[in-house]
Order: C-alpha cells, then structure tokens, then sequence
C-alpha cells in the first residue's frame, strides 16, 4: 500500500506508464489521503485553467508593422548616407587625380569662401533686424523674459521642425 | 507549420506585410504570456511590439528546426526576463493590473452565466495573486502551461530544459500554489 502512494508524485506528474497509472487509480478508491492529494491537486489545476485571457487591442498588428516600417525606412536612411558619403569620397578622388590637387584646392577654397560670405552677411542682416525690434519696442523691465521667452520658442520651433523634416515616412 | 514556413519565406523574400500574419496568429499569447509575468498591461502591450519587431530584424537566423512558436516565445521570454531584471521585479503586481492611470486590460467573454461569472472571477483573483506571487522560474512554466496553453515539448524547448524538469516544476509551482490558496478554492 505504502509502495503504491509512493507514485502520488509521479501520477500528478504524469511519469507513470499505462500499467503504473492504472494500478495507482485503482488505489486511490482505497487510499483516502492519496485520492484527497490528487483532488486538491486536481482543483487547483482547474483554477489555473480559468485563469482569464486578456484581449489585445484592435490596432495592435498595425502598430507592430508600423515599427517595422519605421525601422526599414531608419535603415535604408543610413544606407542612402552611407552611398552619398562614398560618392562624395571618390568623387572627389577622380577630381583630385584628373585636374591635380592645387587646382581641386582652390577651387574648395573659393567655393567655401563663398559660403563663409553668404553666411557673414546673413548674421549681419538678422542681427540688425533682431536689433532694430528690440529697439522699437519697449518692453520694459520685461525685456529679459520676453527674449528669453522667444528664444525658447525659436529653439522649440527649430527641434520640431528637425524633426518633421527627419521623421521617417512608411 | 508549412504554412507558416511559406509565410516566412514571404518575409525573408521582401514581402514585409506577410509579417503581419504572423503577428496577428501569435500577438494573443505573446501579449498574455508578457502581461501575466510582468503584470502592467501597457508595459506588456509595448513589451510585445518590441519582441515582435526583435523577431522580424531576427527572422533571418530563425532555422525550422523549431517551430516559430517556440523562436518567438524564446526571444518574449528573454526580453521579458531583461525587463523584469532591469525593474527588478520578484513578483508582480496584480492589484491594479498595470498603472493607475494606464491602459487597464480587456478581459475575454467567458460566455458563463453571472453567477458562474461571480465564483469564476473569484477563484481566478485569489490563483492570479498567487501565481504572480510565485518566483519567475516557476511562474513562467505556469503561465505557458496554464494560460497560454503549450504542451510540455514546447516549454521544454523554450526553457532549453528537459521535459522532466519541466514537468517537475509545473508540479512544485502547482504544490505552492496549493500552500497559497489552502481552503480558499
């Protein structure tokens, strides 16, 4: 008798082979602490199975395939970078070997001179324009806070337009 | 499962939309899986999306000698185990089901009467407190068990385990769950 409820374990754990299970459910009509095991055992089994599911909402396959999306377009990005940085690299290589460095040189030169001009006169434009508004108005002792309010604004207009212009499009 | 092997082909060849068959056959027990061991269901919505794109970049070294399943469920369970590491979480938290102000979860209709509705969401309150309760090893075999339905080939193969000590931990989970709920199901 000891012997048989020694395979209570192995029954719960459905180790017995056909002829062991057998014998073992035959003991459990003589065996009160055994059959008292196995139905606890049995209940608990049953409440783990009514353990509710929960639902996944509607758009969730599309939202999953949406980062998908994103991440292809992240990554095709990076490829297009990568192309125009090797096509610039050797671009300039052929430019360098068929008209001959010191020409390729100045004209590298000229062409960043140009842009350092462009540049120097657009900070000079606006910061004559910035200054001939903050002069017109008076803002009284509330200078600091309105320039620092608009800074701010600038810098918040100039993160959102970043990134507008950088998002990836599926 | 062949079916599935063609789909998988479809991605692998460039057809990114037949991904999405995959993710609607499997987003059901991935998200419950995530949900019961971590226990917030926003955290186990975003959770899944990640394990589900981890699955799509990773699809190329996914070899058939396990079924996608069981791949899948081995890439849920390590980053839900990272997650549970970096929040160190021991036991979850089922009271609220997720944060006070986030998405609280949908339950599935049962389709029982409303009594059997009252007993049947009561004993399912006190398991799921338990089960949460349980340490991580021994609640993800009951949750893949129990919930999510696999069979003990499938666990055996996601944990990288023997079946026997799948088996054996099932039965030490159940033993404590029955310690916790003594007289209370």
């Amino acid at each position: 008798m000891k012997k048989i409820c020694g395979l209570l374990e192995d029954y719960l754990m459905e180790n017995l082979d056909e002829k062991n299970r057998k014998l073992f459910e035959s003991h459990l009509d003589e065996c009160e602490s055994c059959r008292k095991s196995v139905e606890a055992f049995s209940k608990i089994e049953q409440s783990l199975n009514s353990i509710p599911k929960v639902s996944v909402p509607e758009g969730f396959s599309a939202s999953v395939m949406e980062k998908i999306y994103e991440r292809k377009e992240k990554v095709l990005g990076w490829y297009v970078y990568g192309i125009v940085a090797f096509l610039s690299f050797a671009v300039s290589v052929v430019a360098v070997y068929l008209l001959g460095f010191d020409y390729v040189a100045a004209k590298v030169y000229s062409v960043a001179s140009t842009v350092y001009a462009f540049a120097s006169s657009f900070s000079v434009a606006l910061s004559t324009l910035s200054g001939s508004l903050y002069n017109s108005i008076d803002f009284g002792g509330l200078n600091g806070v309105v320039l620092t309010f608009v800074f701010v604004m600038i810098c918040f207009g100039f993160a959102k337009s970043v990134k507008i212009f950088t998002r990836e499009v599926k | 499962m062949c079916d599935e092997l063609k789909v998988i082909e479809r991605v692998l060849n460039g057809d990114t939309d037949a991904f999405g068959i995959l993710v609607k056959r499997y987003e059901k027990q991935i998200v419950n899986y995530v949900f019961r061991m971590i226990g917030n269901y926003q955290d186990a919505l975003e959770l899944s999306q990640e394990v589900f794109l981890k699955a799509y970049l990773a699809l190329k070294s996914y070899k058939s000698e396990y079924s996608f399943s069981t791949w899948l469920y081995k890439i849920a369970r390590n980053r839900t185990i990272d997650f549970i590491r970096k929040k160190k979480l021991n036991t979850v938290s089922i009271e609220g089901k997720g944060d006070e102000d986030g998405l609280k979860p949908q339950y599935e209709d049962s389709g029982l009467r409303p009594d059997e509705v009252y007993e049947k969401k009561r004993r399912a309150v006190l398991v799921e407190k338990a089960v949460a309760k349980l340490p991580e090893e021994y609640r993800e075999v009951i949750i893949m068990y129990h919930v999510d339905g696999l069979k003990y080939e499938e666990i055996s193969d996601i944990l990288g385990l023997p079946i026997g000590t799948v088996k054996n931990r099932i039965f030490r989970a159940r033993k404590m769950l029955k310690d916790m709920l003594e007289g209370e199901v």
